[in-house]
């Protein structure tokens, strides 16, 4: 599970995030909305260890990101918005350095390769170098590599960016099955049909301000007047 | 106005723009690139000079020589330029993001061909300024000529960096239309390299054999000479139309200088030609061509898979930058150029009659070999070790999250830079000492003070990578251009010089017996200590400080 508590994050002038608190319980898929610049992105780097928070406590999967952060990335994904591939190593060899950098055992990892890249439909291009995929390929082959290690927290930043219709169904199929099993989702996106189609509960995100939170019914209901999530996102973000 | 002119114009425009930019430079970077500049061309000019006064005292036979070293000299001057026409034609070709926009753009092929050709002899001229001005200037003051021989030399120059540079693009484009790829290239490749390499035995032996104190028989010991002094050969008008001059031949001057223009004509003719009829399919081989790796060409990456040792993590970055090094021919060939002409001439040292001249001298050489060997690993760690941690941070999402801290990434970094380093200096280092029969002291030093500069060299790179860091997407070339390349090209300099010249000095005095027997029994161990100590030091502290950095920053 995710918990963020009194999280703060000030850039300059500017207060990236303010007073930031959300639990994210064990199995669930959270959908993070909100306008560009809201805060989104820094609340993830700051999930991840990228970026430290000014103040305010993480935790993640049971353990204290912020005093353990080595232990805590163990169990977690991320997949960035932009991710970068190593442009001169094939999909199968960015699948064997990922399962080296997080100590899989020796001898599971070229099988679990394997398997990840048959799951994602890559298997045929194990041996192409990766600057010769598409966006779509490139996107599953860092499904699989986020994926190889079994986090038991995922943090997904935009991750429909132009992706074809097949590779956005993969996908949602995907981060469905994966909350079935336990695993802990929290993911950001401006597609906000997918934000209905598959959230658990939703939280959008204005100036750094989590201004409401919780499952599409229950935001409906807080909002009168709002018949659908697009309503409410503009409702609640434009000012 | 035709696109190829507009094209050009362009390009002049960029120049203008660029050039307006270097106000903006640090000034501790220009103060550094120029001040280089200047001590490389004034120590050039001084080798030179020194090399033509040596010739003239001996007079006669020995000064004679001048024009088949003149020839010699252009020759490999041609085959550097005619590389780097082959290089910088093919990225302007086929490489640069600037041909992949045109491409979409209302520009015939034929146009873009022209203006890659032009750009490739353009950025190919270097050689003039950074070679052939020091060299002539040095001949003309030792011989008593002007400023005019430096003028007719540059005259000269244009249509010889124009003929072998387009030699180089005309090369390089049936190579990329029509030179087989996968197994084949493998096996032409390893063809190549058993040929060159049996007739680099077969030459060494011949030369050895034939060894003699006259100077009448040098022209068996430089490589090539022979062949140089073709008078068919272009290189061989260079230096004969430019040594016209000296003699005041204008006439044969000018029908030298004519003959070159009008073969630079006929080329230029042909490439034109060659280039509307293969650029565009070649360019489609390039666009088209399946990166797909077979089994035999993956060997290498399961080869490392199988064999990297180490702890998970040291073998993750340790296969990943072995596999990124050997699939960028920007990266190995670097190296195999500036490692492979050092390893050529210290296999040749036994030739050139160097370990025959006593330990003293053997002794100096074989510093001046280790000083030429540091500042080869030197520049080479400051463009490839010294970008590495901000390359880095374009995987963040993967290696910043994996479960180690970014500080163990730097050693990781570290470790694998300094064996990398370590095995080509000793390598090479020992080579030389053998080659040279130095005594067991230098030998020793030699063996000491090689991985010691791997450490300061590699440590100094990673520790000042990680505290310069940029974490914003850049290229290498901008990484290196900024604050901390320049810093860390500094200090990685004066690193080489504090390590290589002490000792050397030491050395020198002990041989020449300078030191009282009670002083030699303790200088030594002192000089070994010194350079353990002064590389720690010099690798330790950007180290640390790049330790600290890392902890207190965010990506």
């Amino acid at each position: 599970m995710i918990r963020l508590e009194h999280l703060h994050k000030r850039y300059g002038s500017l207060q990236a995030v303010d007073d930031l608190n959300l639990e994210v319980p064990e199995g669930e898929l959270f959908c993070f909305l909100g306008p560009n610049g809201a805060g989104k992105t820094t609340s993830i780097k700051m999930m991840t260890g990228l970026v430290r928070p000014d103040q305010g406590t993480i935790t993640l999967a049971g353990i204290n990101a912020l005093e353990e952060p080595v232990r805590s990335r163990s169990q977690v994904g991320y997949i960035p918005d932009m991710p970068f591939l190593y442009d001169r190593l094939t999909p199968m060899e960015f699948l064997l350095f990922t399962g080296d950098l997080y100590r899989m055992p020796r001898k599971e990892v070229p099988e679990k390769a394997e398997e990840m890249l048959e799951t994602f439909g890559m298997l045929e291009r194990a041996h192409t170098l990766c600057r010769d995929l598409s966006h779509g390929m490139r996107q599953r082959v860092i499904y699989a590599a986020t994926l190889m290690h079994r986090p038991k927290v995922m943090l997904v930043d935009e991750p429909f960016i132009g992706l074809d219709p097949h590779s956005i169904r993969l996908i949602k199929d995907l981060l469905r099955e994966h909350t079935r099993n336990g695993m802990t989702i929290l993911m950001t996106t401006h597609i906000l049909a997918i934000a209905e189609e598959i959230g658990d509960r939703i939280g959008i995100i204005d100036r750094g301000k989590l201004v409401v939170c919780g499952t599409l019914e229950e935001l409906k209901a807080a909002t009168p007047g709002s018949a659908r999530l697009e309503d409410l996102f503009l409702s609640l973000t434009l000012q | 106005m035709r696109p190829f002119l507009i094209l050009i114009r362009n390009h002049v425009f960029g120049l203008r723009t660029a050039m307006g930019e270097l106000r903006e430079q640090p000034k501790l970077k220009v103060a550094f690139v120029g001040g280089f500049s200047l001590c490389w061309l004034l120590g050039l000019s001084w080798i030179f000079y020194e090399g033509f006064a040596f010739l003239n005292q001996r007079g006669g036979v020995a000064f004679g020589l001048v024009p088949d070293l003149f020839t010699l000299f252009f020759l490999g001057l041609g085959l550097m330029l005619m590389l780097s026409g082959a290089v910088t034609g093919y990225a302007n070709l086929f490489q640069t993001p600037e041909v992949k926009r045109l491409l979409t753009w209302p520009v015939p092929t034929r146009d873009l061909f022209y203006y890659a050709l032009v750009k490739s002899t353009l950025m190919s001229s270097w050689a003039f300024f950074f070679i052939i001005v020091p060299m002539i200037s040095s001949y003309g003051i030792q011989d008593g000529w002007g400023p005019g021989l430096l003028l007719w030399s540059a005259v000269y120059s244009v249509p010889y960096v124009m003929l072998f540079s387009g030699l180089g693009v005309f090369l390089m484009l049936l190579i990329v239309r029509w030179f087989p790829r996968g197994r084949t290239l493998g096996l032409i490749g390893a063809l190549l390299l058993v040929t060159l390499i049996t007739w680099a035995m077969n030459y060494v032996k011949e030369v050895r054999s034939s060894q003699s104190q006259d100077m009448l028989v040098l022209i068996n010991f430089i490589p090539g000479l022979r062949l140089a002094s073709q008078p068919v050969l272009p290189n061989s008008w260079m230096a004969n139309g430019i040594l016209a001059f000296t003699k005041d031949e204008m006439g044969t001057g000018i029908l030298y200088f004519l003959l070159l223009c009008s073969s630079v004509g006929v080329l230029f003719l042909f490439l034109a030609k060659l280039g509307e009829w293969v650029y565009p399919s070649a360019l489609q081989r390039q666009i088209t061509g399946s990166t797909q790796l077979n089994a035999r060409a993956s060997s290498a990456s399961r080869f490392l898979q199988y064999a990297f040792p180490g702890r998970a993590s040291v073998r993750a970055f340790g296969i990943k930058d072995a596999l990124i090094f050997l699939r960028d021919p920007t990266q190995w060939t670097q190296f195999l150029i500036f490692f492979g002409l050092l390893g050529l001439y210290f296999i040749n040292l036994g030739s050139l009659g160097y370990n025959d001249l006593g330990y003293v001298w053997s002794n100096l050489i074989a510093f001046l070999n280790m000083f030429s060997l540091s500042a080869v690993m030197s520049s080479l760690s400051a463009r490839f070790v010294f970008p590495q941690m901000s390359m880095e941070t374009r995987a963040l999402w993967m290696v910043g999250l994996a479960p180690h801290s970014m500080s163990r990434l730097m050693i990781i970094k570290f470790g694998l830079a300094t064996l990398s380093l370590s095995i080509v200096g000793m390598t090479l280092s020992r080579l030389s000492t053998f080659m040279l029969g130095v005594s067991g002291h230098t030998a020793l030093i030699g063996s000491v003070l090689m991985p010691s500069m791997a450490i300061a060299l590699s440590g100094m790179s990673i520790g000042l990578g990680a505290i310069f860091m940029e974490v914003r997407p850049k290229t290498p070339a901008q990484i290196l251009s900024g604050y901390g390349g320049t810093l860390n090209l500094i200090l990685s300099l004066v690193t080489v010089i504090l390590l290589v010249m002490i000792p050397g000095m030491v050395s020198h005095f002990m041989l020449e017996n300078r030191f009282s027997p009670g002083m030699k029994e303790w200088i030594f161990p002192m000089t070994l200590l010194y350079i353990v100590v002064l590389s720690l030091f010099a690798a330790g502290l950007p180290l640390w400080l790049g330790h600290r950095s890392l902890q207190s920053r965010d990506y």
